[in-house]
């Protein structure tokens, strides 16, 4: 209960920060123009055939790029920022305990990643709207690529956050997210890139976030993938939770 | 009723806190006052679960704060030094958020906010955004936010910092009011504070508790003035010669009238009245002297570094 108390007010904060509508705007700029970018690619004559949706979600590095930045942005500022305005004293001295700080916390960061993606179902609706008859795009895809992305964003945001919980410096905790997701997608595409035949190619593949979001966008929704990400969430939330007791000295 | 005992805290090989115990019961305002770093915020912290002690045991009314930190912190109202506060939110966001954090039923929240924004003063300010308050406002924030859940202990740290003349009246006096029925404790390092609200004083330097008692039984002492009449510095030599005498201090008055301010380290006031006469002074007025807590302290503090 008490954590749904801090997750609303972390929700309420991102509304009332200037930086969140720079992220926001950003965001609907960026993938606005890649939605075009797929549209008008694959619209043409000579090209691939395939869903606008299903590159939407995770064909391009630029997915990628957008949800490092994106997580590193959002994260960045939910523990350390309490920490070097000294806000984190109230906090941790009503009776609350820490699995209940980082969890409103976690929940309203990913409450927050749920709105910025919340605009882009219009794309959706875009697409049914001016889709000739019998060619509008099949609801299950989508849906898993949304899907995708909120496990995706689950997994990313509790490493963020302890991140947020390591340094009071906002950057810190920011670049130290960023460099753990890229290092985490660097190794799995690389790898699995790399090393085709071997005992470590099927972990390698299974790691592979490329990968996850190319199944998710074309509707298959692996539950080896959902296990990952939902598996590195709960470590990262665990190890957050541990670094505020640890800072507190117990 | 809060009780500390033998709290020990050490930094990375700095003792910030050794062995340091007390009690605060209810009715009762408990200063701590020491210099800066003498570990005044570091107690506080640890009374309010913020920080844990290497060593020793917290207890507020009865709950052990080992056993059940949560338990022990929901007794307990705390304003942090510089008080922080999130600058985003309205004073009333703020508070009906901190009232949700420590469990006030959803029911009684807008009376209680009511009843805490009318007690420290801030009913019409309930609409303002917490960046655009100035420092004594914020602090009746901070004040407000502690005593919401009313709390048996309220724990104040500097609660009057960085405050002007009248707002620290004003807060000293709440403070006063407040400590009528709660145990308060609070720190600073100004002193006539702690003579005009404290019922009860503890004075910490580097670590540990140098002194502690009622502040008039802190300040009692063998000091006289002397006001008499005649050679002044016959008579100054005369009060300085006596045994338990360690300094006298001279000042003219007109009409061959002089002040002494004599300290002594036990009574004397017979004979200084003889040594006067002694010296062929005349008497006119000889009373004990009481030390302001900043002479108290200065000495204490003195006497540890020597």
């Amino acid at each position: 209960m008490k954590a749904l108390v801090i997750a609303r007010r972390e929700l309420a904060a991102y509304f009332l920060s200037p930086v969140s509508y720079l992220v926001l705007t950003l965001f609907l700029v960026v993938e606005g123009y890649s939605f075009w970018l797929f549209m008008e690619l694959l619209s043409g004559r000579d090209t691939p055939h395939g869903a606008v949706m299903q590159y939407f979600f995770g064909g391009t590095f630029l997915y990628w790029l957008f949800v490092m930045f994106l997580v590193s942005v959002i994260t960045m500022r939910l523990v350390a920022e309490e920490r070097r305005q000294g806000t984190i004293e109230p906090l941790l001295t009503a009776p609350v305990g820490e699995a209940d700080v980082i969890a409103g916390k976690y929940l309203g960061a990913l409450g927050f990643w749920a709105a910025l993606w919340l605009p882009t179902l219009l794309y959706v609706v875009v697409l049914r709207a001016y889709a000739p008859a019998g060619a509008a795009p099949d609801a299950g895809p989508i849906a898993a690529g949304y899907l995708g992305t909120l496990l995706v964003g689950a997994s990313a945001i509790a490493l963020g956050l302890l991140a947020s919980a390591l340094t009071r410096n906002q950057i810190l905790a920011a670049v130290l997210c960023f460099s753990v997701l890229a290092i985490l997608l660097l190794v799995g595409a690389l790898g699995d890139a790399l090393v085709r035949t071997g005992p470590w190619a099927p972990v390698l593949q299974h790691i592979n976030l490329f990968r996850h979001m190319e199944d998710f966008g074309r509707g298959i929704v692996d539950s080896r993938h959902v296990v990952y990400h939902v598996t590195l969430a709960l470590v990262g939330l665990f190890f957050a939770t541990r670094a505020l007791a640890w800072r507190r000295g117990a | 009723m809060i009780r500390a005992l033998e709290l020990t805290k050490r930094y990375a090989g700095v003792t910030a806190l050794d062995g340091v115990s007390f009690e605060a019961r209810p009715g009762e305002v408990l200063g701590f006052l020491g210099p800066n770093g003498a570990g005044k915020t570091t107690t506080m912290r640890i009374l309010t679960g913020y920080v844990a002690a290497t060593r020793g045991r917290v207890e507020v009314c009865g709950v052990d704060f080992h056993a059940d930190s949560r338990r022990a912190r929901a007794r307990i109202g705390y304003l942090p030094e510089s008080v922080p506060l999130y600058s985003e939110m309205r004073v009333d966001e703020y508070l009906r958020y901190r009232a949700a954090l420590k469990g006030v039923p959803s029911r009684a929240r807008a009376a209680r906010l009511d009843d805490v924004t009318q007690k420290v003063g801030i009913a019409g300010e309930r609409r303002r955004v917490i960046g655009q308050l100035s420092k004594g406002y914020r602090q009746r924030v901070g004040l407000a936010d502690a005593l919401l859940h009313r709390p048996e202990v309220l724990i104040l740290d500097e609660p009057t910092d960085g405050l002007d003349p009248n707002q620290r009246r004003d807060v000293l006096a709440l403070v006063a009011e407040l400590g009528r029925e709660r145990t308060v404790i609070l720190s600073t390092h100004i002193l006539p504070e702690v003579e005009s609200v404290c019922s009860r004083v503890v004075i910490l330097d580097r670590g540990r508790i140098i002194a502690e008692g009622v502040p008039a039984e802190l300040q009692r002492s063998h000091d006289l003035i002397v006001i008499a009449r005649g050679a002044a510095q016959a008579i100054e030599a005369a009060l300085a010669a006596l045994e338990g005498v360690t300094r006298v201090e001279a000042a003219a008055e007109p009409d061959d009238v002089a002040r002494f301010t004599v300290a002594a380290t036990r009574d004397v006031r017979e004979a200084a009245a003889e040594a006067v006469a002694r010296a062929g002074g005349r008497l006119r007025e000889l009373s004990p002297r009481a030390r302001g807590l900043e002479e108290v302290f200065a000495r204490l503090t003195r006497e540890r570094a020597s």
